[in-house]
């Protein structure tokens, strides 16, 4: 029931607007090279501050709908994936703009990310509130166990090197314990600087680690000048037969999307090289893919897409994130008073259910917009960064300096971006860094929380049911993949 | 003249902001209470944290000596890399004087805003003269479309 009113409440023209808005901003920074979402939602967390709480929400997880789907469009046309999630389109998608296909290509990409939204949303819809219901059972250790979970298994994966995933999350950690201490309100590692006696303020922090610090990395390497597509766009629109055609591959990587969407840290990129590789195996023909195979282009965007409605299930019911821009949303919900979470449910239905649909209007939005606009977003995405960097920047600065009127916090927006320009050079993922930032606060909350309640005792950890699960599923989740290499290592 | 390469720089320094960060936290939390209201007490997780980052990061400062390759500095570096560094300087120093110029106080933002995008947007365009028209027109729009759009319609305090 307050799914359906929630859809009532879009149909409006201002929400379906902002829904418009953010899937065409969306497209257009995910066909970008060096931009993506993640960049984008950071950028307009600080107007969103001026915005209706669900109107601004609607319109972040919009331009998230929007990025990880324009991808494709470069990815097909140019062979430059907009988006990370996008790298495995590439493999087909550029074989068949090569052979004259490139509307057969893209319609496909499109309706493959449509199907995987739609097949991963109907996942998000039935098992968000009965998880978000569940998990109010839940006391400090399985909360914490959770937090865990998600910070161990997001530092593990996320980077080529473990020992810097931790590392890294350990640092974003450290960020979150400056300020006052929750229980005993004590004002922690300031160092006699007032302004830090609040803590880092969430916006500066993400702002530096997602825009300025690529803003430094591209200036000092040197962008990548998208070029222009030229070539006819044969085939754009979609045959019925592909329903038959390509049906059970759609629904399979769109599964297998949305179950790696809700693991946290593991993220778009890799749904679409799991549900790739997966469709190249079951294949009759696996020959093919790679030389401009439709499979293998279904198979990436309908998993990649549909990751996206997986990694807001966690996001929505537990305030866990499953990726860095479902990390910038929970950002978004403390920016509004809304605790992220089961209690989102309970207390603000209107925002966790608007959330739900506005992520289904979304997918039917991008469809429109992608089909209509994809000759001119690929031409926007070929705007000089010249252009854009300095704008980005200035709006960063009026952003920041205007949640505090204090330009303190742009000098920690620029020093967090140096920081994050020097970890992405040493090869040190920024994802658990912001994860870190943000759960350590939680984490450490329900810990202590759950020693006051157990009298310092840590044994309910294991003898929890749902905690001690937690647990194991950490290990397996962190042993599984070391298992896996150890085993193709062998053979 | 021997160097590391480049990405060991910075996975090196990395490591030793990770190495810092801990040495500060177990110094802070020196000063802090002891435990009141809960075993832990507010210097109990980070001390936790600054111990874990400490005994990992130096595992890596160990394995980044072991494996630091030596080699002599190239005096020949590419021309391609000279004319970017050089745009880089150029828009980071730009950027800094904004910066600056804001905390100092006493200019109009729109001025100050017009003169950063003209600047930056001219190195990050390779400093091609037959740009600049451009860039300048793009710069004013920008810079008095956002201080309009900011403090005239949202009505956004903005630094002067």
């Amino acid at each position: 029931m307050e799914l359906l009113n929630a859809f009532i409440a879009i149909a409006n023209p201002v929400p379906l607007f902002f829904i418009t808005l953010g899937v065409f901003l969306g497209i257009v920074v995910g066909a970008i090279p060096g931009l993506g979402g993640a960049m984008l939602i950071a950028l307009l967390l600080p107007v969103t501050f001026y915005m209706d709480s669900l109107l601004a929400l609607m319109l972040l997880v919009s331009i998230y709908v929007g990025s990880v789907s324009g991808g494709l469009i470069t990815a097909i046309m140019l062979k430059m994936p907009g988006t990370p999630s996008a790298v495995m389109t590439v493999m087909d998608g550029y074989p068949m703009t090569l052979q004259g296909r490139a509307g057969r290509a893209l319609s496909l990409g499109i309706m493959a990310s449509f199907f995987g939204g739609v097949i991963s949303w109907l996942f998000l819809a039935l098992l968000a509130p009965p998880l978000a219901d569940f998990a109010l059972k839940f006391g400090p250790y399985e909360l914490f166990t959770l937090v865990l979970m998600a910070l161990v298994l997001i530092a593990t994966i996320s980077g080529k090197e473990v020992i810097k995933g931790l590392l890294v999350a350990l640092f974003g950690m450290s960020v979150a314990m400056v300020g006052t201490d929750f229980t005993s309100g004590e004002t922690r590692f300031y160092f006699e600087i007032d302004e830090l006696a609040a803590g880092f303020q969430l916006l500066p922090v993400l702002l530096g680690v997602f825009v300025i610090s690529q803003i430094i990395d591209d200036v000092v390497n040197g962008e990548k000048q998208v070029a222009q597509y030229n070539g006819l766009l044969n085939e754009f629109l979609p045959k019925i037969s592909d329903l038959s055609k390509h049906g059970v591959n759609t629904i399979r990587s769109s599964f297998i999307g949305t179950w790696i969407g809700i693991l946290p840290g593991v993220g778009s990129s890799i749904a679409a090289i799991v549900a790739y590789s997966t469709a190249r195996s079951i294949s009759k023909t696996p020959e093919t893919f790679g030389t401009g195979e439709e499979a293998g282009i279904v198979a990436a965007e309908s998993s990649n897409n549909a990751s996206v409605n997986g990694a807001l299930i966690p996001l929505i019911t537990l305030g866990i994130p499953g990726s860095v821009i479902d990390s910038i949303l929970i950002g978004a919900l403390v920016i509004h008073d809304l605790q992220p979470g089961p209690l989102l449910f309970q207390n603000s239905p209107e925002i966790a259910y608007g959330v739900i649909a506005a992520a289904l209007v979304a997918n039917l939005l991008m469809v429109v917009v992608m089909f209509l606009g994809v000759r001119p977003i690929a031409k926007i995405a070929g705007i000089p960064k010249g252009y854009l960097y300095p704008a980005i920047i200035v709006c960063c600065v009026i952003g920041i300096y205007s949640l505090s009127n204090n330009l303190f916090d742009v000098w920690v927006m620029v020093g967090f971006g140096i920081l994050g320009y020097f970890f992405r050079k040493g090869g040190y993922p920024v994802g658990p860094f912001v994860l870190g930032y943000i759960l350590a606060p939680l984490a450490e909350k329900e810990l202590r929380t759950g020693l006051m309640l157990y009298d310092g005792s840590l044994a309910p950890l294991f003898t929890r049911p749902i905690s001690l699960f937690f647990i194991v599923l950490t290990f397996i989740l962190v042993l599984w993949p070391l298992i896996y290499k150890w085993k193709a290592g062998a053979k | 003249m021997n160097r590391v390469n480049t990405v060991s720089v910075s996975d090196f320094l990395c490591v030793l902001l990770f190495m810092a960060t801990g040495g500060l936290i177990l110094l802070g939390s020196m000063s802090l209470p002891g435990p009141e209201y809960d075993p832990l007490g507010p210097a109990g997780v980070p001390q936790y944290i600054a111990y874990i980052m400490l005994f990992l990061s130096s595992l890596k400062l160990i394995s980044l000596i072991r494996s630091m390759k030596r080699f002599s500095l190239s005096q020949n570096v590419e021309a391609r890399k000279r004319g970017q560094y050089a745009i880089a300087i150029v828009f980071f120093i730009s950027f800094f004087i904004y910066l600056l110029l804001l905390n100092i106080g006493g200019f109009s933002f729109s001025m100050v805003t017009f003169a950063f995008l003209v600047l930056s947007g001219f190195s990050l365009m390779n400093f091609n003269v037959s740009k600049l028209p451009l860039i300048v027109a793009v710069s004013v729009v920008l810079s008095f479309g956002l201080t309009y759009i900011f403090a005239d319609i949202l009505n956004v305090v903005l630094p002067d």
